[in-house]
C-alpha cells in the first residue's frame, strides 16, 4: 500500500496542494509531478548542485530533500527567477558574458547566485568562489560564470 | 526502497515514542547523510521521524558554557558573527564542510551522529572537551564526546535515543584556536586529515599553558593527541618543542591506506597540520 | 584586417536565453504518452562465462512490461570501427568487465524496473581476469576475446627516416617512461535516451548523442532495422566531451524494449552508471627515446606505446592512431619510430575523450622536452621555437600543415606571463611550466569520410532557414554556424531560423567530435549560403533587369552595388521567385575532405588526412607547498591557433573550459580500479574542479587564417586541454624539482618526491 502524504507548498509564488509519496524527493516532485523541468539531476547525491533550489530562503540541493519536507515551505526554482517577461539581471548577465555553454548546470548556478547576492549583496570574488563551489560545471571553466556573477552584482547594487 | 511512514513530531517525547511504534525508524534532520544512504539502499526505513520542528534545539547560546542545539545547521555556525569572534575555529570547521547547499541543511547533531572518522565537528567539539546530552524514554544523560564515538560511523546511541545538545564547558572557552583540513581533489573534499587545535599560551613568557589537539580522518574516530598535548602543556614554545609536538601527534594518528591516500602520507599530514596550526595560532593577535 | 560584420564578433549564444530560464529542453525533460522506464542489468564480475539467464520471475513482477536479453537481438557485434566490432548489445557468452550489459527491463516506473533487475537470475562462472595491460600481453594471460592473440586488439609500427642514424647523430639521448590514468568525462548531464517504436515499424529516438546521423546508421546495422525506419531527434545536450558519440547498449535497449512492448521507453543513466559503464579516457604507457643535438635540435624520436583498451574496442584503434599522429607531427623531426599496442583488459573500456589520445601523447612528449631543455641549459620556450612546425610544411609522417601559428602561441604565452622576468626572479616553491601541442582542426578522413551537409532555404516570405546535421553539445555550434551563414547573406544572425541534427530533415553530418564542426560543418554551411546567395542574386536580377554581377547583398536586403538606395527586400525577391518564376530558393552545401593521400596507412595513420592542423601553447604558474605537496595554481595562460575566431567569446569559453578539465586530469582526477571494480564512481570520490579551485586564466587567440577553413577557422574544442597537464607538471618541476612521470600529479606523489 503506497503511503501518500498531503502537503501544502508554495513554489515560485504559486500555492499547491499535493499528495506525494513519502520516498519521493523534492527534485522528483518538481520534475515529474509539476513539470518544472528547469531544475536538473546531475548526480542525485548532493554533489553537483544542478538540482539547486531555494527552500525557505536557503539554497539547497533538492535531491537531498524529501518532497514531504516541502510542506508549508516556500520554494523558488529557476522558473521563478525571472519576473514577468524580463530576464532577471543574473540571467541577463549569464547570457551577455558568455557564461552559458551546454546550459545543464546553469539553472542551479543561477539559483545559487540569486541566493548568494540576496544574502551578500557585496560579495567579494572570494565569497563568490566559496558560495558557488557546490555548483559543478564541466564546460565553461567557471571564468565567464564569475564574470557574469560580478556583473550581476554591480547591476543589482546600482538598482 | 519501500514507502515509509513520515512523522513530524513537535516534541521530543513524541519523537521518542515513535521509535516504540516503528522498529526501523530513522531520525531525519538535515538529510544530507540519510538520503544518500537511502539512495544507495544502505538504509531502508520503515518510518522517518523528521525532528526539525522540535523546539529549542536549533540554536546556540552561552550560559555558563556554550550550549549548542543539535539541530543548529552548519551554515548557522559558519555565518555567526558571535562565533566568529568567540570561537572562529568552529566557523572554519563549518566553512570547510561540503558546499553551501549541504551546509544549509546539515546539522551539527547530524555530523556527530553520522560519526564519520573525519567529521569536522567531531574534531572541533572534541578539542573543546565537549559533552553531549542524550534524551530517551529513560530520561536524559550527559556523555563526554570522547566516549560518544565508538568506531567508524558508530556511536553509543541506541534506537530511541536522541542527541539534543552539545555542551562546551566554560573552562574550554577563551583559548585561541584553529581548524585546518588538507584536501585532495577539489575544495569540497572531505579531506585526508583535519585538526582542531586550541592553544592557551603566555606569549610574554613563551610558554604553553595548555594545548588541546583533536584530529580527524586519521583514526577510526576523531581523537585527541593526548601525548602531544601532555608534552607541550606547561612547556616552552619554541620551534623545537612545536616540532616535537607535531611529531608526537602524528605518532598518535592511526590512519588507514585507502584509494585516496596512504597511511604514511596521512601521518605526515598530521605533522604538517599541527605545525602549521600552532604557528598560525601564535601569529594571531 | 577582416571586414566582417558578423564573423569575429562577440555575439550572444543563441540558445543562452532558453537555458538561463530553464526552458531549454534536454532529453531528460521529455515525457511521452505511455512512456515506460528502462533499466539495464550489468555484470558484477570482471570476467565470466554466462551459463544461464532466467527472466521469468522478472516478467511476473507487476508493472513490468518487457524484459530483453541477447535473444531479442540479431547478435551482431558493433563498434565505432565496424571491422573491429567486438561487442554485442547484450552479451550472451561472456561478460568482460564489471558493467557489461546482460539484459534490460521496461516498467511503469524506475523503481519497479530496478526491482525487476534483481529478479533476473543470471548464472555466471567466474573466469580469471587481467587488469594490467602489460600482464595482459603476456603468454598465458586470460584470454578476453577469442581470436585475439595476447589480448592485443591492434598493433602497428611506423618508421620515418632512419631512426638509428638519427640517434647516432645525436649528442644526447633521453629515455623515459610516462604513464597516464583513466579520466571520466563528467558531463553534468548523464546519458539519456527515449525510443518510440510504433506499430508501423518506425522508430524515433531522442538521444543526447553527439552524432545523430551515424547513430541512426549504427542502430540500423546492429539491430537489422531498415535505415528508412529510424529517425533520431535532437534536444539540447548537457555536455559530452566524446562520451556521447557511440552507439551504446542504452540506445539499442530503448529501441528493443519499445519494440517489444509497444510503448515508448526511456533509460536514464545514473551518475554511477556514467562512471561504471560509459566510456573513459584510455590509460596509457609510453616509453620515449629522444635524440637531440647540443644546439637543441630533435634529430630522432621514438615512442613505444601501450594503450589500455579496457574490455572492448570502441574508439581504441583510432585513439592509438591519433596518439601516433600527434606525437609524430609535433615539431620538425625527420627520424621517427613508433610502435603501438592496443591491449584488452577486463575493465571499463576507453572511448573518445577530449583530445583522443593526444593528451596522453603530449604529456609524455612535452615532459621529455622539458627534461631536454634542462639538460641543455636552454629556455624551454626557445627549445620549442627551435623545433617548431612552420606553415605549409609536410611532416616526416606526411601530415600536411597549412596554417600554423605555433611560434606565435609560444611568443604569446611568453609575453603574457612575463616569462623571462619571472624566471630570473625564481621565487621559492614557485614555478613556471610550458607545453605545446598539435591536433586536427577539422576532423580527418582517416576512417574514409569526414562529411557534413547543410541546406539553407528561403521561403516565399523571405524567411531564411538553415538546416544542418551538426550537433550542438554545448560548444555553441548552433550560434557559430548561423553566424557564418549570416555573414555570407549579410543578415542579422537572429533572422536565421535553425534546425539542427534531426535526421529526417537535415543532410547527414558525421557528428560533433574531432574538433571538426566549425571547419567541416562550417564549410558546408558557407557553401550552402553561397549557393543561396547566388540564386538570390540571380532571381533579383531576373526581377529587376540589373545584371547579377551588379547586385550585392547588404543589410538584410539586396542593393545595386555600392548604392544606398532602392533596397530590394528579400520578401520581394522570394515572392517573385515562388509566385512568378515558380522556382525555389534553396542553397546546398556538402563537405567531405580532404582527399586521402595514396600513401595513407589506415592502421598507423601515416599520412593522416586532416584538413587543417591546430596548434597551441599553454603556460602554468604554480606554487607548491613543500610540507604537503599540494599544488596551488596561480596563473594560467593559453594561446591557441584556431585559424580565425568566429565568435571570440565562445572561443575563450572553450579554452577556459578545456584548461580546467586539464587541471583536473593533471592534478587529481583518476578512475581508481581495484580488480576491475571502480572504487570512486561518484562526484564525492572522483572530484572535478570547482569554481573555488581555478586560478586566473588568460585565453589568447592566435589567428593566422587557414586557407581551407571557413573564414579561415580551424577547430578548438579538443586542443583546449591537450597540453594542459604537461604545462602544470613542468611548472611543478620548476617549483620543487619533482618530476612526475605517472599522472596524476597528486599531492602525495609530489610530497614523496620532495622528501626524496
Amino acid at each position: 500500500m503506497v503511503k501518500k502524504y498531503q502537503i501544502q507548498t508554495t513554489i515560485n509564488g504559486e500555492s499547491y496542494e499535493l499528495l506525494v509519496d513519502t520516498k519521493m524527493t523534492l527534485l522528483q516532485l518538481l520534475r515529474e509531478d509539476l513539470d518544472l523541468t528547469g531544475t536538473k539531476e546531475g548526480c542525485g547525491e548532493g554533489d553537483c548542485g544542478a538540482c539547486s533550489v531555494i527552500l525557505n530562503g536557503r539554497v539547497v540541493t533538492s535531491c537531498l530533500v524529501l518532497a514531504v519536507e516541502a510542506d508549508n515551505a516556500v520554494i523558488t526554482t529557476i522558473e521563478g527567477i525571472k519576473t514577468g517577461e524580463k530576464l532577471h539581471p543574473i540571467q541577463e548577465s549569464f547570457v551577455d558574458k558568455g557564461a552559458v555553454q551546454c546550459g545543464f548546470c546553469t539553472p542551479g548556478m543561477i539559483v545559487t547566485t540569486k541566493a548568494m547576492l540576496e544574502e551578500m549583496p557585496d560579495a567579494s570574488e572570494e565569497d563568490m568562489k566559496h558560495y558557488l563551489s557546490g555548483n559543478l560545471c564541466r564546460c565553461t571553466g567557471y571564468v565567464k560564470i564569475l564574470d557574469a556573477v560580478q556583473n550581476a552584482k554591480e547591476i543589482l547594487k546600482n538598482g | 526502497m519501500k514507502n515509509f511512514e513520515y512523522l513530524k513530531p513537535t516534541s521530543l517525547v513524541d519523537a521518542i515514542s515513535a521509535f516504540k511504534k516503528f522498529e526501523d525508524a530513522f531520525l531525519l534532520a538535515g538529510g544530507t547523510d540519510l538520503l544518500v544512504g537511502m539512495r544507495h539502499n544502505l538504509i531502508n526505513p520503515g518510518c522517518i521521524i523528521d525532528i526539525k520542528d522540535i523546539p529549542d534545539i536549533n540554536t546556540f547560546e552561552y550560559k555558563n558554557g556554550w550550549n549548542f542545539g543539535a539541530l543548529t545547521t552548519i551554515r548557522d555556525i559558519e555565518a555567526s558573527m558571535t562565533l566568529n569572534q568567540k570561537m572562529p575555529f568552529l566557523c572554519q570547521a563549518a566553512a570547510a564542510l561540503g558546499s553551501i547547499q549541504v551546509r544549509n541543511r546539515a546539522t551539527i547533531g547530524g555530523n556527530l551522529c553520522n560519526a564519520s572518522p573525519c567529521a569536522n565537528f567531531g574534531t572541533a567539539f572534541l578539542a573543546l572537551d565537549s559533552q553531549v546530552k542524550i534524551i530517551s524514554e529513560n530520561g536524559e544523560k550527559i556523555v563526554a564526546l570522547e566516549d560518544f564515538f565508538t568506531g567508524p560511523n558508530t556511536t553509543i546511541l541506541k534506537k530511541g535515543e536522541v542527541l539534543t545538545q552539545i555542551l562546551v564547558p566554560r573552562e574550554s572557552v577563551g583559548s585561541k584556536g584553529i581548524f585546518l583540513k588538507h584536501c585532495t581533489g577539489n575544495s569540497n573534499d572531505i579531506g585526508l586529515a583535519n585538526i582542531t587545535i586550541l592553544l592557551d599560551a603566555d606569549s610574554k613568557k613563551g610558554v604553553c599553558n595548555k594545548i588541546r589537539i583533536a584530529m580527524g580522518a586519521v583514526a577510526p574516530t576523531p581523537i585527541r593527541a593526548k601525548q602531544a598535548e601532555m608534552f607541550l602543556s606547561g612547556n616552552r614554545l619554541d620551534p623545537d618543542t612545536i616540532a616535537e609536538t607535531a611529531r608526537l601527534a602524528s605518532n598518535e594518528a592511526v590512519p588507514i591506506t585507502d584509494f585516496r591516500a596512504s597511511a604514511d602520507y596521512r601521518t605526515q599530514l598530521v605533522k604538517t597540520l599541527v605545525l602549521k596550526g600552532i604557528n598560525s595560532i601564535l601569529k594571531m593577535s | 584586417m577582416d571586414n566582417y560584420s558578423v564573423v569575429g564578433k562577440r555575439i550572444k549564444n543563441r540558445d543562452a536565453t532558453s537555458k538561463v530560464t530553464g526552458k531549454a529542453t534536454f532529453t531528460g525533460d521529455i515525457k511521452l504518452r505511455g512512456m515506460l522506464f528502462g533499466k539495464i542489468l550489468r555484470s558484477w564480475l570482471p570476467h565470466a562465462k554466462i551459463l544461464s539467464i532466467d527472466v521469468s520471475e522478472a516478467l511476473k513482477l507487476k508493472g513490468v512490461k518487457a524484459v530483453i536479453t541477447s535473444k531479442d537481438t540479431p547478435l551482431k557485434k558493433y563498434s565505432i570501427h565496424p571491422l573491429m566490432a567486438d561487442k554485442l548489445v547484450f552479451e550472451n557468452e561472456s561478460v568482460r568487465y564489471i558493467g557489461d550489459e546482460i539484459a534490460a527491463v521496461a516498467a511503469i516506473d524506475e523503481e519497479t524496473a530496478q526491482d525487476a533487475l534483481s529478479l533476473i537470475k543470471v548464472e555466471l562462472e567466474e573466469l580469471p581476469a587481467v587488469f594490467d595491460p602489460v600482464e595482459a600481453m603476456k603468454d598465458g594471460a586470460p584470454v578476453i576475446h577469442d581470436n585475439c592473440e595476447n589480448n592485443t586488439s591492434k598493433h602497428f609500427k611506423m618508421e620515418c627516416g632512419d631512426i638509428e642514424k638519427g640517434f647516432s647523430e645525436s649528442d644526447f639521448i633521453f629515455e623515459e617512461t610516462f604513464t597516464t590514468q583513466g579520466q571520466s568525462h563528467c558531463s553534468i548531464e548523464t546519458h539519456i535516451c527515449i525510443a518510440e517504436y510504433t506499430h508501423d515499424h518506425q522508430v524515433t529516438l531522442w538521444a543526447n548523442t553527439q552524432a545523430p546521423h551515424p547513430l541512426r546508421q549504427r542502430l540500423s546495422q546492429t539491430l537489422d532495422i531498415g535505415l528508412d525506419k529510424i529517425r533520431v531527434v535532437h534536444s539540447h545536450i548537457g555536455g559530452a566531451f566524446g562520451s556521447k558519440i557511440d552507439l551504446d547498449t542504452t540506445h539499442a535497449a530503448c529501441v528493443l524494449l519499445s519494440k517489444k512492448c509497444g510503448q515508448p521507453v526511456k533509460i536514464t543513466n545514473t551518475r554511477e552508471d556514467q562512471f561504471i559503464a560509459t566510456r573513459i579516457r584510455h590509460p596509457s604507457i609510453c616509453e620515449l627515446k629522444f635524440g637531440v643535438t647540443k644546439e637543441g635540435i630533435i634529430v630522432a624520436k621514438q615512442a613505444r606505446t601501450i594503450i589500455d583498451n579496457g574490455a572492448y574496442n570502441s574508439h581504441g584503434p583510432s585513439v592509438m592512431g591519433y596518439h601516433n599522429v600527434m606525437f609524430s607531427s609535433l615539431y620538425r623531426v625527420e627520424n621517427i619510430s613508433y610502435e603501438g599496442s592496443l591491449v584488452y583488459t577486463n575493465k571499463n573500456y576507453g572511448g573518445a575523450c577530449r583530445g583522443y589520445g593526444d593528451p596522453q601523447a603530449t604529456f609524455a612528449q612535452e615532459t621529455i622536452m622539458d627534461m631536454i631543455a634542462e639538460k641543455l641549459g636552454m629556455d624551454p620556450i626557445e627549445l620549442r621555437l627551435k623545433n617548431a612546425n612552420n606553415p605549409n610544411e609536410k611532416t616526416a609522417n606526411a601530415v600536411e600543415i597549412s596554417s600554423c601559428g605555433l611560434r606565435e602561441t609560444l611568443e604569446a604565452v611568453k609575453k603574457a606571463s612575463n616569462w623571462s622576468k619571472k624566471r630570473k626572479e625564481k621565487k621559492k616553491y614557485r614555478g613556471l611550466g610550458v607545453a605545446s601541442m598539435i591536433y586536427t582542426g577539422g576532423g580527418s578522413r582517416g576512417s574514409g569520410f569526414n562529411y557534413s551537409g547543410a541546406t539553407i532555404q528561403m521561403d516565399a516570405s523571405g524567411t531564411i532557414h538553415l538546416l544542418t546535421g551538426a550537433t550542438d553539445i554545448g560548444q555553441g555550434s548552433n550560434t557559430i554556424l548561423v553566424m557564418m551563414a549570416a555573414e555570407v547573406l549579410s543578415v542579422e544572425p537572429d533572422q536565421i531560423r535553425l534546425t539542427a541534427s534531426d535526421t529526417d530533415t537535415t543532410l547527414p553530418c558525421m557528428g560533433t567530435f574531432g574538433s571538426r564542426v566549425t571547419f567541416c560543418a562550417g564549410r558546408a554551411v558557407t557553401q550552402a549560403a553561397q549557393d543561396l546567395k547566388k540564386k538570390l542574386l540571380q532571381q533579383a536580377s531576373d526581377m529587376t533587369g540589373t545584371p547579377a554581377k551588379n547586385l550585392e547583398l547588404r543589410d538584410n536586403g539586396i542593393f545595386i552595388s555600392k548604392s544606398q538606395e532602392n533596397k530590394i527586400e528579400f520578401s520581394q525577391v522570394a515572392g517573385f521567385c515562388y509566385a512568378k518564376k515558380q522556382d525555389t530558393l534553396i542553397g546546398i552545401g556538402y563537405y567531405d575532405g580532404p582527399e586521402i593521400a595514396p600513401d595513407f596507412d589506415p592502421k598507423s595513420y601515416y599520412a593522416y588526412p586532416g584538413p587543417a592542423m591546430a596548434f597551441a601553447t599553454q603556460l602554468a604558474e604554480v606554487q607548491v607547498d613543500p610540507l604537503t605537496g599540494k599544488v596551488e595554481l596561480l596563473n594560467f595562460y593559453a594561446a591557441h591557433d584556431l585559424g580565425k575566431a568566429i565568435n571570440p567569446i565562445m572561443a575563450e569559453g572553450q579554452i577556459e573550459g578545456g584548461a580546467v578539465m586539464g587541471f583536473g586530469w593533471a592534478l587529481s582526477e583518476e578512475i581508481k580500479f581495484n580488480n576491475g571494480r571502480i572504487l570512486n564512481p561518484n562526484f564525492h570520490d572522483y572530484q572535478i574542479f570547482t569554481i573555488k579551485d581555478i586560478p586566473k586564466i588568460v585565453p589568447i587567440l592566435v589567428e593566422p587564417d587557414d586557407p581551407n577553413g571557413p573564414f579561415g577557422a580551424k577547430g578548438l574544442g579538443e586542443p583546449a586541454m591537450v597540453c594542459t597537464a604537461p604545462a602544470i607538471i613542468n611548472a611543478i618541476y620548476d617549483a620543487v624539482g619533482v618530476r612526475i612521470k605517472d599522472m596524476p600529479a597528486n599531492s602525495e606523489k609530489i610530497f614523496n618526491g620532495i622528501k626524496k
